[in-house]
């Protein structure tokens, strides 16, 4: 390919307490690539450095050994404009709904822009642009209480309180965790189209193997703050031997589908969509 | 946080990610257990040893005395089986603190210290042997209490430590002071401690995450630097009251009923190592306090 | 006959909020057997997780009765036992742990429950090594992981013996590892007798149960094993409920080879049929 990525990490490392008795390798020398326009999923057993990485994307962490340049800016080099990257790569961190603080909706979606110092105009058209993304009416909702929602409604203000900068890479640490279904693949369906309707870069941390399955284009996997295995999921679900021993799951078709072929039957194990995981059964019979 | 000119690239790799990350370099406070003869210690009988030995500390004024109370500390470090980089990593943040009561002492405290030798006698300064004794020994006495507070946290869990209090404030529950519900609530406190100090690094990031600065600005726009902890303060004190609501309920649920009485779990019964501990640390004490001491 | 265990009876409750009362739970009755396995499926809001706060008295009706073991939550006199007969795990494995060590908060429901402490040691042995969590008894909670932080819960509640252990989305918050750990536990322990109630989003969980009962809006609207609930497939799927893979995937070749068992909801059984129909179909050369 020769467009240029709009994020690359190379080799990169980091040690927690660096120099105290209880330093302790986050990572130990992760590379990814990845394009504009994509979605990609990184999964990993607690501790294998997934969420030490993605802060790493934009700039809560500095590299402290390994590169990490998002979209030509070097992260290792002190000049660059920390505010500018924050706007190109919206974090969304774990439980999002935990970080809001003012009492009005329509207010805390405008904390980011306001912080950018956008006119007042511009910070009311990304505030309704954000929150019809994630699926909350503007004229509704924006003068609503925040403490009133619904936890799924809560996670969605928070999300639209990061669009609203209107980033060109979203990174987001395990979006769904702690939604009933029914909120889940709401969120799930907005990413998506966010994903492929505003050609927004995703990258996302999720351990729902089925929720990777469904949305990643690709897929990272880390163990022990080192790079496993990536690319598409079928490439990486035929590695299921792989990542059992890494404590990481597979969709429960992947799963059906190796324990058939440990048994002798001719199937292909990564045909990991329901249907064709199904297909690959009724041509056995 | 704008950006951070003043480094260059190597510096910077050094400095990498201890922005947000001040809450987990603390090292104090932290249980090691390695089962040594300290850890293994009655804890009311070791929280004794500390006061005790904290006082004479405290009060020993002489290089000498200062000199063997620092051995000692070190000692503790060496028979706890803790390594002494711990107590050093509890000192560091302590040397600015240390410098500038040093100076201060060096430049004010003349009057106090105003016996010995005039070292020094320029305009409002004047240096003497005693005020020099009194900037090194008060910095001897900083990095000895820091020694040993270390060794006492290091080698006793925060469960022992409030256990220990609890049957040496005993008495106190003629005057009706509620001892045990004190107790249990400064075990609470320190349990949610490393809790709530992640909490508040997550907040902060994600708030920065949308663009929000902490500690920037001139500090004469104190309205500004006030309302730009808010987004840090709300959520944590929101995230503070479920967490309250949710450890009411489980505790409600594991029969507990504020007030009532409650069997203690653990029994603590001095050994003979015990006593002969508190006997050597009185002995080491009235030395320190008393012993006529040349320097 | 076992008694019943747990009695709910016409069971009805309201939050009173400034006057304005919101109904939550309507008339719901159902009962649980000593050593049954029970899931309570709903979503947020559906009264899921009301309802089982009124199972060991944290909650008590606005009408109707629970009676536990004979005694109901309503009397208070008799809170002290039913709170040592239905243990509760809830879903924050942070918010429930009252030591600064495992073993201590292991021994704070034995020291409520006023346990001498020669018998404390042994209790507290037995619940640690029951949810296989040992080695980790002198360890501080923040050094463990979210999945061995519930685990320690579950050994908090073990230790005051109870007959029946309920778990409020206890596995919500927990990566697919952690949540796997959890149900191993949970099934060893309805092995050897104890009546479980696990209240939860998560179908994958409800196939492991012996009985399931979904709630949407506060009232029971199924209740039956898991094959009778996952046949329903046009009801779930009205309710925004997950079926499983499973379940999914018997379906899908029934409908294309009319043999296969439809009823199917565990991965290994699918591998089970499939081997039962090739073994039959294969000629004996």
């Amino acid at each position: 390919m020769t467009e240029q990525p709009i994020l690359e990490v190379k080799h990169l490392q980091h040690i927690y307490m660096k120099g105290t008795p209880l330093e302790h390798h986050a990572l130990a020398g992760v590379s990814l690539k990845i394009n504009k326009g994509e979605c990609i999923a990184v999964i990993g057993h607690t501790g294998s450095g997934k969420s030490t990485l993605i802060q790493h994307v934009n700039g809560l962490m500095r590299p402290q050994a390994g590169d990490v340049v998002v979209d030509g800016m070097d992260l290792a080099d002190p000049k660059i404009d920390i505010r500018l990257l924050r706007r190109k790569v919206g974090l969304v961190f774990q439980n999002p709904e935990d970080q809001i603080f003012e009492k009005i909706i329509g207010d805390d979606i405008a904390y980011g822009p306001f912080k950018m110092g956008l006119p007042i105009k511009e910070v009311r058209d990304r505030v309704k642009w954000a929150m019809e993304l994630v699926g909350l009416s503007f004229e509704e909702m924006k003068d609503r209480a925040t403490y009133a929602l619904s936890g799924g409604q809560k996670r969605k203000v928070a999300l639209a309180g990061v669009l609203a900068l209107r980033p060109d890479i979203l990174v987001l640490d395990e979006p769904t965790a702690g939604l009933d279904p029914r909120s889940r693949n709401e969120l799930l369906e907005r990413l998506k189209t966010l994903n492929k309707k505003e050609n927004m870069t995703i990258i996302f941390v999720s351990h729902n193997m089925e929720e990777v399955a469904y949305m990643a284009d690709r897929i990272y996997v880390l163990a022990d703050g080192r790079n496993l295995v990536d690319g598409t999921p079928e490439e990486v679900f035929v590695e299921a031997e792989k990542l059992r021993e890494h404590y990481i799951g597979t969709p429960d078709t992947v799963e059906i589908l190796a324990q058939l072929k440990a048994k002798g039957f001719a199937v292909r194990q990564n045909a990991y969509q329901l249907e064709e995981a199904a297909n690959e059964i009724i041509a056995l019979l | 946080m704008k950006s951070l000119p003043y480094f260059n690239k190597r510096e910077m790799r050094k400095i990498a990610g201890f922005e947000f990350e001040l809450t987990r370099n603390i090292t104090i406070g932290q249980y090691v257990p390695t089962g040594s003869i300290i850890h293994r210690m009655d804890p009311r009988i070791k929280l004794a040893v500390f006061t005790l030995l904290v006082i004479s500390m405290a009060i020993c004024d002489t290089y000498v005395g200062n000199f063997l109370a620092l051995m000692f500390a070190c000692l503790l470090f060496y028979i706890s089986r803790i390594p002494i980089s711990y107590g050093l990593s509890g000192v560091k943040p302590a040397i600015p603190f240390i410098l500038l009561l040093a100076l201060l002492q060096l430049l004010f405290y003349s009057e106090v210290a105003s016996g010995g030798e005039v070292l020094l006698d320029y305009g409002f300064i004047h240096i003497t042997t005693d005020s020099i004794r009194l900037v090194i020994v008060s910095a001897l006495r900083f990095i000895e209490i820091i020694f040993i507070s270390s060794v006492l946290t290091l080698s006793t869990s925060t469960t022992q430590i409030t256990h220990g209090m609890e049957s040496l404030l005993r008495p106190l529950r003629t005057v009706k002071f509620p001892v045990h519900e004190f107790a249990l609530i400064i075990t609470i406190a320190l349990r949610f401690v490393p809790t709530f100090a992640l909490e508040m690094e997550k907040m902060m990031k994600a708030q920065a995450s949308r663009g929000a600065e902490f500690g920037t600005g001139a500090w004469w726009r104190i309205v500004q630097r006030t309302k730009d902890v808010f987004p840090i303060i709300i959520p944590l004190f929101n995230v503070a009251m479920s967490r309250a609501e949710d450890l009411v309920l489980a505790m409600e649920s594991r029969c507990y009923v504020p007030g009532r009485e409650r069997s203690v779990s653990k029994k603590y019964k001095p050994s003979r190592t015990d006593y002969a501990a508190l006997m050597f640390c009185i002995a080491f004490a009235i030395v320190l306090l008393t012993f006529p001491f040349p320097y | 006959m076992a008694l019943p265990l747990i009695q709910v009876k016409n069971l009805s409750f309201e939050y009173a909020v400034n006057q304005t009362k919101i109904p939550v739970l309507h008339d719901i009755s159902f009962e649980v057997k000593p050593g049954e396995y029970v899931v309570i499926i709903g979503h947020n809001g559906s009264g899921k997780s009301t309802l089982s706060k009124h199972l060991n008295g944290i909650l008590t009706p606005v009408s109707g009765d629970v009676v536990v073991n004979g005694w109901n939550t309503k009397e208070w006199s008799s809170m002290r036992e039913i709170r040592q007969k239905v243990g509760m795990v809830f879903q924050h494995p942070d918010n429930q742990i009252v030591a600064t060590i495992v073993e201590d908060d292991v021994a704070f429901g034995l020291e409520n429950l006023e346990i001498p402490p020669s018998e404390m040691k042994e209790r507290i042995d037995f619940a640690l090594a029951s949810v296989g969590m040992n080695e980790f008894r002198n360890r501080p909670p923040h050094y463990l992981s979210g999945g061995q932080k519930q685990r320690v819960a579950i050994a908090g509640v073990l230790a005051m013996k109870p007959d029946c252990l309920v778990l409020d989305e206890a596995t919500s918050m927990l990566d697919t590892h952690g949540r796997n750990e959890i149900l191993k536990v949970v099934r060893k322990l309805n092995d050897e007798g104890m009546a479980i109630i696990s209240v939860t989003h998560h179908m994958s969980e409800a196939a492991q149960a012996s009985r399931v009962i979904v709630i949407e809006k506060g009232r029971i609207i199924m209740d039956g094993t898991p094959r009778e609930i996952f046949q329903q497939e046009e009801e779930l799927k009205r309710l925004h409920l997950d079926i499983p893979v499973a379940s999914q995937m018997a379906r899908k070749v029934q409908s294309h080879h009319h043999d296969f068992n439809g009823t199917l909801i565990h991965n290994d059984e699918i591998v089970k049929e499939v081997v039962r129909l090739s073994q039959r179909e294969v000629p004996v050369i």
